[in-house]
């Protein structure tokens, strides 16, 4: 095996795991990372699999370990709407499992993603077993209704220029940027588009219009932002 | 279980199919499940339909009421009646023991539809449903002889 497969698939270990610091197990001792590492089995996606599908009742969890993934809703036309992102250190399907109902969103991958699945029933046991990690979901629960929140305020309330500013400076935020400054994630306009809310024309021409500002550069589906302070006065961003 | 098994179990569920771009498609567009024990809930009443449970391996159970039950295994598509008619579910499915599924959401299922040997195996489906309910709610046999 070389090395560089060796960073992209998930350790055997939890205490082994580079993401962990990341991740909702972050504050766990070695012993409680071992009794999780037994309970665990590693699992990988292709790009464009589904990982979870709106209205099913998963029974696991899953720690995504490398890969990024994307959380959707399909409208009755078909047109799916992205509500966020997930990536390394993520926990995806926690919130099904532990309300008791069906997944809420679709979640698929964007690229080749590696994780590792927790059954319920250990998921479960993790949680009864460990009041900090308990504390560690309940938070990141209140982190995503936060955002969840905001998110509804933004699609209400901001024309589609504001949104589509600040969903570019959301994009960085997730997945920071490549070693050429470039927003580390490829979307298509139509993924642009469905996360602000808007048609795949308007997404373009306003793109453009980014573009020809000096605000952003673009390179096929590559996008890097050139002046973030101006696109957070656009997005009315202040933090 | 990785893309590989799952379309190795498709290719035994549906061996008239020989689409196996299709069947990859199937398996990436669906979501795997496994149920690991008796009585992990499919559905609820009241559970929107999005989708229905393709079931690959076990047995799952529908309680219609208290004294209607029906049986369904392999191969039965559990649902699948609410998502054609986009109405909420009615009734508990639950598994009887381990069971294996695929979740086909309304994407997955526009391309299902396109196949002809899966058309045929979701009306065969319907009907086996139908005929299990059927079955189930007629009266006990050794009731009727006794009552003579």
């Amino acid at each position: 095996m070389t090395a560089s497969k060796e960073s992209i698939l998930p350790p055997a270990n939890c205490q082994m795991c580079k993401h962990r610091s990341e991740s909702a197990f972050h504050n766990l001792s070695p012993d409680e990372l071992d009794k999780i590492s037994h309970l665990k089995t590693c699992i990988s996606f292709r790009k464009g699999q589904v990982i979870m599908s709106e209205g099913s009742r998963p029974q696991g969890v899953y720690c995504l370990h490398t890969g990024k993934v994307k959380v959707y809703k399909v409208g009755t036309e078909g047109k799916e709407q992205i509500t966020r992102f997930a990536t390394k250190g993520d926990l995806i399907g926690y919130r099904s499992i532990l309300s008791d109902e069906p997944v809420s969103a679709s979640i698929s991958a964007l690229e080749d993603t590696h994780a590792c699945y927790i059954p319920k029933s250990s998921f479960f046991e993790v949680i009864a077993d460990n009041p900090k990690f308990s504390l560690n979901i309940l938070k990141r629960s209140c982190h995503e209704l936060g955002e969840a929140g905001k998110m509804i305020a933004s699609l209400a309330q901001k024309t589609v220029r504001e949104r589509l500013a600040e969903i570019l400076l959301v994009l960085r935020a997730t997945f920071g940027e490549d070693s050429e400054g470039f927003i580390d994630i490829k979307l298509t306009r139509e993924e642009i588009a469905n996360m602000v809310g808007t048609a795949t024309e308007s997404a373009i021409r306003l793109l453009s219009e980014l573009k020809e500002e000096g605000l952003i550069v673009t390179q096929g589906r590559r996008i890097k932002i050139a002046d973030r302070s101006a696109l957070r006065h656009i997005a009315l961003v202040f933090e | 279980m990785c893309i590989e098994q799952i379309l190795k179990t498709l290719k035994n569920l549906l061996p008239e199919t020989s689409d196996d771009e299709f069947l990859e498609q199937l398996a990436l567009q669906s979501s795997y499940i496994i149920f690991d024990s008796a009585d992990e809930i499919l559905f609820k009443p009241g559970d929107a339909p999005k989708g229905f449970y393709w079931v690959l391996s076990g047995q799952v159970v529908e309680k219609v009421s208290k004294d209607v039950s029906v049986l369904l295994g392999k191969g039965s598509m559990i649902g699948l009646e609410e998502f054609l008619k986009h109405q909420q579910h009615v009734s508990t499915w639950s598994t009887c023991c381990r069971t294996e599924t695929l979740f086909i959401d309304s994407r997955c299922f526009q391309n299902m539809d396109k196949n002809s040997v899966i058309n045929k195996k979701m009306k065969e489906e319907l009907v086996n449903h139908l005929l299990r309910l059927k079955e189930a709610c007629q009266p006990n046999p050794r009731v009727l002889i006794n009552s003579v």
